[in-house]
């Protein structure tokens, strides 16, 4: 029986990667030539970021000369640790105390501790492939530097495994944290979307003071050294592998162990009322209700908007540009003067380009912001809603166009202003500048809402599907950031008629914009009927 | 001559406006007929899931439309509202032809599918604003049928509820409440039935029939056989995407059953098994 759970669980995270996605062929498989696609992608993804992990890898590979290799096996615990934690909250909160599929699970005759061990299997099996672009790394750096037997290689793999265990105990003891606070608090998309915000600058600090927190520790190793031989369990962990130290590394398997099994025991001992607290909701009679007409495209706005508010992964995941853009315009003022000291004496002139290669940044940053390009899918069961309301398509789209500018006018305006203000360059690049950002926005709103007419996703059961896959998503993004880019060249080469470099930009967005307006409204019509 | 030429511009202008009378009517003016499907063919791949059905509805009828699983009942009605295209045949509502003018038809009909999938993110209340806001129901008219009809469903006291909070029952009363808050000409629904409890269904009953009197029509497919009987003025009978029986149900059921005429006609002997 438990074989056979394992097993769905399995063929769901392989059928959710590999199914055609768009429209009608949804139960179709992918293309070969898509999953190569994919697959080469992941694999790029993958390889760029063994390559960061190697290089920090073998910084840290001449500790072991100095009898400090198990600082070495501490990093790669600690940096697998993070990577591990933070999406399996959100994927514990996801599959195992939200999963759609538990009241089918729950009526039938099986145990709850095997529902929930194959639920962690898909868990571990995420966290594998998040564990495996820093295992590779450190194995083939360590290896090159200092060579491994066979002792080693069986504890490294038992530690490793048991590191798995323990970061997904952690990341699931995260998520019912924050599943128990999201379900009690009365806004529930509010307290998602901090989760999920948080989560993501602790991920993005991570990322962005690797370099830095490296070099800090390198050039004060013995002191830290020192620090985190405090953190038994860590020094454990490392000298077992440096060391090959068969007792340490039979202590840190049973610590690494134990809070695993013990979550798995109090999960599947709760298991019913953790799922049934999900459904309680206690229903307020005679809650005051109001009634007021508004014309149509008032109507279709309001329920775009209460559409977006009421998913906090729809939110973070296609605003998250909006959020960048605010940091970054109220960064530039606060550092202006720091960019302007050291572009401004440079030799090649990049100071003068200052304020349209901020232009260019901040068209960058509105490029991560993709509401429209997961906006057909998130309609999914309730399609058949719009498809039989007396309202045309173009109505429709308008309306979902304009819910993108609108969100991110605030922050065009203040990224527009930042840069002008900052950096100010004459009136005309003024007014150029904030066509060229206005029209920007507009066709990123226009072009998702066009990918995602190609290839919707209306069959999914969670609405992570719709906003996170599919390559509507994708293929805006990369669009997207392509054409944010493609003016530099442009900038660079005739750098001495900049404006009418800019005015021929913002032209050319004029173009862009009504074609794709066409688009929309011939063949976006016709694939929206077909839906 | 000038008597011969006042009779030739009569007879031309009588002409004239005869041809301008079929023509208004064939392009959407009002007959009598609410509902016309002519020779709908739908084919999903090789699997013909309507093949040349032909129903008309008048007003002032409530037409019944059954059929086994997968006959196609679904497939003709979500090609009535304009949900799915069709490969041949047309589809007039009130005179008005789905394919050239899907809006205008959709604003005379309501559509209630089988299992009605709301917008959970808003409240009850908010979905009927939203409803009426795409049809233009001036605000006095819609709240007073939005508490009529609550009221009649038993769900008044939770229209300000969120729709993720309601119960399966709920939901499908909430979906007829919102088809019938615009006063349609047509409403055309795809087991209807199915949640309600007793009282909610004997209400439906009860506003169907109101509808037609005052010269709507009613066009629903359901597997219950005793409603359709009870409620029906005429019936189809759709089997494997074709029509088999059609007409009143006096005609059609005869000095038997609904359910009699619907097995013989799926070729189920009496000893229960498939022929």
């Amino acid at each position: 029986m438990l074989k056979t759970l394992v097993k769905i669980r399995l063929l769901g995270l392989l059928s959710g990667l590999t199914r055609g996605r768009s429209g009608k062929n949804a139960k179709k498989k992918m293309s070969v030539g898509a999953i190569v696609g994919f697959s080469l992608l992941y694999l790029y993804l993958a390889g760029v970021m063994i390559f960061m992990f190697g290089g920090m890898f073998f910084s840290l590979s001449p500790l072991a000369e100095v009898g400090l290799g198990w600082v070495y096996f501490a990093a790669y615990g600690i940096i697998c640790f993070a990577l591990m934690i933070i999406g399996s909250a959100a994927i514990a909160k996801t599959q195992i105390f939200d999963a759609k599929d538990n009241d089918l699970l729950m009526s039938l005759p099986v145990p709850p501790s095997y529902i929930i061990i194959s639920r962690m299997v898909t868990l571990l099996v995420t966290n594998l492939a998040y564990m495996l672009v820093v295992i590779i790394p450190a194995v083939g750096v360590w290896w090159y530097s200092n060579g491994f037997g066979i002792l080693w290689l069986v504890i490294f793999i038992l530690l490793s495994a048991a590191l798995l265990l323990f970061s997904t105990a952690v990341g699931i003891f995260m998520g019912w944290v924050i599943t128990l606070i999201s379900r009690k608090a009365k806004n529930k998309t509010l307290v998602s979307s901090l989760f999920t915000l948080v989560f993501l600058f602790a991920y993005l600090y991570f990322w962005f003071t690797a370099q830095e927190n490296l070099e800090k520790i390198l050039l004060n190793i013995e002191d830290i050294a020192v620090g985190i031989k405090n953190i038994l369990p860590v020094y454990w962990f490392g000298e077992a592998i440096a060391g090959e130290n068969i007792l340490y590394a039979l202590i840190t398997l049973v610590v690494f162990t134990l809070p695993f099994v013990v979550a798995v025991a109090i999960i599947s001992k709760t298991f019913y009322r953790i799922v049934s607290d999900s459904k309680s909701s206690v229903r307020i009679k005679d809650k005051k209700v109001s009634f007021n007409a508004v014309p149509v495209s008032r109507a279709l706005l309001r329920r775009e908007c209460a559409r977006l508010f009421s998913s906090a992964s729809y939110l973070t995941n296609s605003g998250i540009g909006v959020i960048f853009a605010v940091i970054g315009a109220v960064a530039l003022l606060i550092k202006k003067d720091a960019l302007l000291s050291v572009f401004g004496q440079d030799s090649i002139g990049v100071g003068e380009l200052l304020a349209p290669l901020l232009l260019v940044g901040f068209m960058f940053i509105f490029s991560m912001v993709i509401f429209t390009s997961a906006t057909i899918s998130i309609e999914g069961k309730n399609i058949w809603i719009l498809q039989s309301l007396p309202v045309s398509p173009v109505e429709i789209f308008k309306a979902k166009i304009k819910l993108h500018v609108y969100a991110c006018l605030p922050a065009l305006i203040l990224s527009w202003a930042a840069i002008n203000i900052g950096f100010y360059a004459g009136l005309l690049f003024a007014a150029v500048s904030l066509v060229i950002l206005a029209l920007f926005v507009l066709i990123m709103a226009q072009m998702g809402l066009a990918f995602n007419l190609s290839k919707p996703v209306l069959d999914w059961q969670d609405e992570a599907v719709a906003v996170k896959t599919g390559m509507s998503v994708m293929f805006t993004m990369f669009a997207g950031m392509a054409l944010a880019v493609t003016p530099l060249i442009a900038i660079f080469l005739l750098a001495d008629y900049i404006n009418f470099v800019l005015i021929g930009w913002a032209v050319i967005e004029v173009a862009i914009a009504l074609m794709l307006y066409k688009w929309l409204t011939g063949s976006g019509v016709k694939k929206f009927e077909e839906l | 001559m000038y008597r011969q030429y006042d009779i030739i511009l009569i007879s031309y202008n009588v002409l004239r406006c005869f041809i301008s009378g079929l023509l208004c009517r064939a392009a959407g003016g009002r007959e009598n007929k609410m509902l016309r499907i002519e020779h709908l063919t739908k084919a999903y791949g090789e699997k013909v899931a309507a093949s040349d059905v032909s129903i008309h509805i008048q007003r002032g009828e409530i037409y019944g439309f059954i059929g086994h699983n997968g006959a196609g009942k679904t497939t003709v009605i979500k090609s009535c509202c304009g949900l799915i295209g069709f490969d041949s045949g047309e589809v007039y509502i009130d005179g008005i032809s789905i394919k050239e003018d899907p809006i205008a038809c959709k604003k005379e009909l309501a559509y209630l599918p089988d299992n009605p999938d709301l917008y959970e993110y808003l409240t009850g209340v908010k979905y009927l604003n939203f409803i009426a806001d795409i049809y233009g129901v001036p605000k006095d008219a819609r709240k007073e049928k939005m508490y009529k009809y609550a009221e009649m469903f038993g769900i008044a006291g939770d229209l300000g509820q969120p729709i993720s909070s309601y119960s399966h029952g709920m939901k499908q009363k909430l979906a007829i409440i919102s088809a019938l808050i615009h006063d349609p000409k047509i409403i055309i629904m795809d087991e209807p039935f199915v949640g309600l409890d007793p009282v909610a269904a004997h209400q439906l009953k009860t506003i169907m029939r109101e509808i037609c009197d005052a010269g709507g029509a009613i066009f629903f497919s359901t597997h219950v056989l005793e409603v359709a009987e009870k409620l029906c003025d005429r019936v189809a009978i759709i089997k494997s995407g074709k029509i088999v029986a059609d007409g009143r149900m006096e005609d059609i059921k005869g000095d038997g059953s609904l359910e009699d005429v619907f097995l013989e006609l799926a070729e189920v002997r009496e000893d229960g098994a498939n022929a």
